[in-house]
């Protein structure tokens, strides 16, 4: 990727954005047909650390996330304004296609959902045969490491072959995890990954995240408070004031201090549980 | 009896009667249904089965219509020709119309399923003489025109079966696959198609199915043939459906018979193409738990 020609809105501190590995989300606003959804968010998620959106349904977290790999788009009518920038290049620089930005910045969504018609190990490589020029010998290798750090690779090191429907809800969104790492982005976007998972295999997704963050930018929506305690080294926390009204960020900070000793006094109602 | 605790409902024997009578019509209307259909299906097979043997399916008719014997090679040959030449042109048309509808849509997507309904609608026989007005006025009867005739028939239909089957991949696939970095085009061809596979499988045999027994677009079209097994598809040509119709008219009774052998040799066709279809249709349930 090249860096964006465009020049930075003089608001911005670009230089910062710049120097820092990682995504910066700059007063990004979204739009479904004429209703706005997301409004003003501004959210810099570093490398090799988790990034939790917290916040209420329908507050627009999905959205923020979907408006950083360009997913967002892809819904008749959806428009943003504002920067996405990762790793110091623009996503919506007018030069860069969408396909490369989503190949950088992979994404797990809320339901497991690995493609049926393919076993474990395509489904594991699939991103790599559709995105990247691999070399055919090196698919089971690449194949493999994703699914090491997925923690999978036990499960199915001896059924490779066999239809990935076959796995349960927890193995198919590891396996879904190990797709998207299998394409090596920079940034995982994960959307309530868990929502669709028991305990013990949310547990197991947790673990995992905490063990490939180091190597990647992760950032994580999850309506679960406890998880972004567990799993997350900075939360943001959105809500919206009615019903109708746009999602916005109330608070962003170090989980502990979110959590712990919340600035805004309707972080502090929604973490400790008296709304949402 | 009743526990007290329930409230007894009013008039309970008038709810239990109505019950009694639409539960009555409802089976009376599927034994209806089942019974004209068991009907015709034994009948042709009795008529059929006295006249129908391994030389019936291996011979063509007498040169004499009034004649015993014979059979209805040529135009079992003629039909799978015919036929299989309309399915290469309708099935790639239909299945690239139905993926534009659904995997890019657009503004003339509308308008494209309106007229791919409407041309559901149309008559056969319509459609044979509008090929007979267009191709057969230049370049005469043959098999070819038959099959554009029958193309034209079966191509609204496989276009709206591959549209129903692709819908019913899920949308989380689509963006399963494009979240990975892919283009529009491999989605479509590589996560959508197959997951769709067996359904458009199952829709295409039925079609061709359909097609083996239209008569009406090949009577302006392929015309016909009694004479000889003819395989060259620019001539006109022999098919199962048109036999039946031709020899079921003459009047002679020896005609009838091979007509009758004809229907049932059509059904038992038929009935394997379907058996096929619905073994591709299983398949697709087990392959989307």
């Amino acid at each position: 990727m090249t860096a964006s020609p465009e020049a930075p809105p003089p608001d911005v501190d670009t230089a910062a954005a710049k120097s820092s590995l990682g995504l910066s989300v700059q007063r990004l606003d979204a739009w479904f047909g004429a209703h706005q959804v997301v409004s003003g968010v501004t959210v810099d998620a570093p490398h090799g650390k988790v990034t939790a959106l917290i916040g209420p349904s329908g507050c627009g977290k999905s959205t923020v996330l979907r408006c950083v790999n360009r997913m967002h788009e892809l819904v008749p009518g959806a428009r943003r304004a504002g920067r996405v920038l990762f790793n110091g290049v623009d996503v919506y620089d007018p030069a860069i296609d969408a396909g490369s930005v989503r190949s950088e910045i992979g994404m797990v969504f809320q339901r497991p959902n690995p493609f049926p018609t393919k076993s474990i190990f395509e489904n594991a490589i699939i991103g790599v045969r559709m995105s990247r020029r691999a070399n055919p010998r090196q698919l089971p290798e690449i194949a493999e490491t994703a699914l090491r750090r997925a923690q999978l690779w036990d499960e199915v090191k001896d059924r490779l072959n066999k239809p990935a429907v076959s796995l349960s809800g927890g193995q198919q969104q590891r396996l879904c995890i190990a797709r998207a790492i299998a394409v090596d982005p920079a940034l995982l976007l994960m959307d309530e990954p868990c929502s669709a998972l028991d305990p013990i295999a949310t547990f197991k997704i947790e673990e995992l995240i905490r063990s490939i963050a180091d190597r990647y930018t992760v950032v994580i929506v999850t309506h679960n408070m406890q998880q972004a305690t567990r799993v997350s080294d900075y939360t943001g926390f959105m809500t919206i004031e009615r019903a109708g009204e746009p999602g916005r960020l109330l608070e962003f900070g170090a989980t502990t201090q979110v959590f712990g000793a919340p600035v805004n006094p309707a972080t502090e109602a929604y973490v400790s549980g008296r709304v949402g | 009896m009743m526990a007290p605790s329930f409230r007894p409902l009013p008039s309970l024997r008038r709810r239990r009667a109505k019950n009694a009578v639409l539960t009555g019509l409802l089976v009376s209307a599927i034994a209806i249904a089942i019974g004209v259909l068991s009907w015709v299906l034994l009948f042709v097979a009795i008529q059929g089965f006295s006249a129908i043997s391994p030389s019936f399916l291996a011979s063509n008719p007498p040169g004499n219509p009034s004649a015993a014997g014979g059979g209805f090679f040529n135009g079992i040959v003629g039909s799978f020709i015919v036929v299989g030449i309309a399915a290469v042109i309708a099935m790639p048309l239909g299945i690239g119309a139905a993926i534009y509808l659904v995997e890019y849509g657009g503004r003339l997507a509308g308008a494209i399923r309106f007229v791919n309904d409407v041309l559901i609608g149309i008559p056969t026989i319509v459609t044979g003489a509008f090929v007979y007005a267009i191709w057969v006025t230049r370049f005469g009867f043959s098999g070819f025109a038959g099959s554009l005739a029958l193309a034209v028939v079966i191509l609204p239909l496989v276009t709206r079966t591959t549209e129903e089957m692709l819908r019913l991949v899920p949308n989380e696939l689509r963006e399963g696959s494009l979240a990975l970095g892919a283009t529009r085009s491999q989605t479509v061809l590589r996560i959508c198609l197959p997951a769709a596979l067996p359904g458009i499988i199952t829709g295409g045999m039925l079609a061709v199915a359909r097609a083996m027994g239209e008569t009406a677009p090949l009577l302006l079209t392929a015309l016909g043939n009694e004479l000889f097994t003819e395989l060259n598809p620019l001539n006109r040509m022999e098919t199962l459906s048109l036999q039946i119709f031709n020899n079921a008219f003459t009047g002679f009774q020896q005609a009838q018979a091979r007509a009758w052998a004809g229907a049932l040799t059509l059904i038992a066709i038929v009935l394997i193409l379907t058996v096929v279809a619905r073994f591709f249709g299983r398949r697709v349930r087990t392959a989307n738990p």
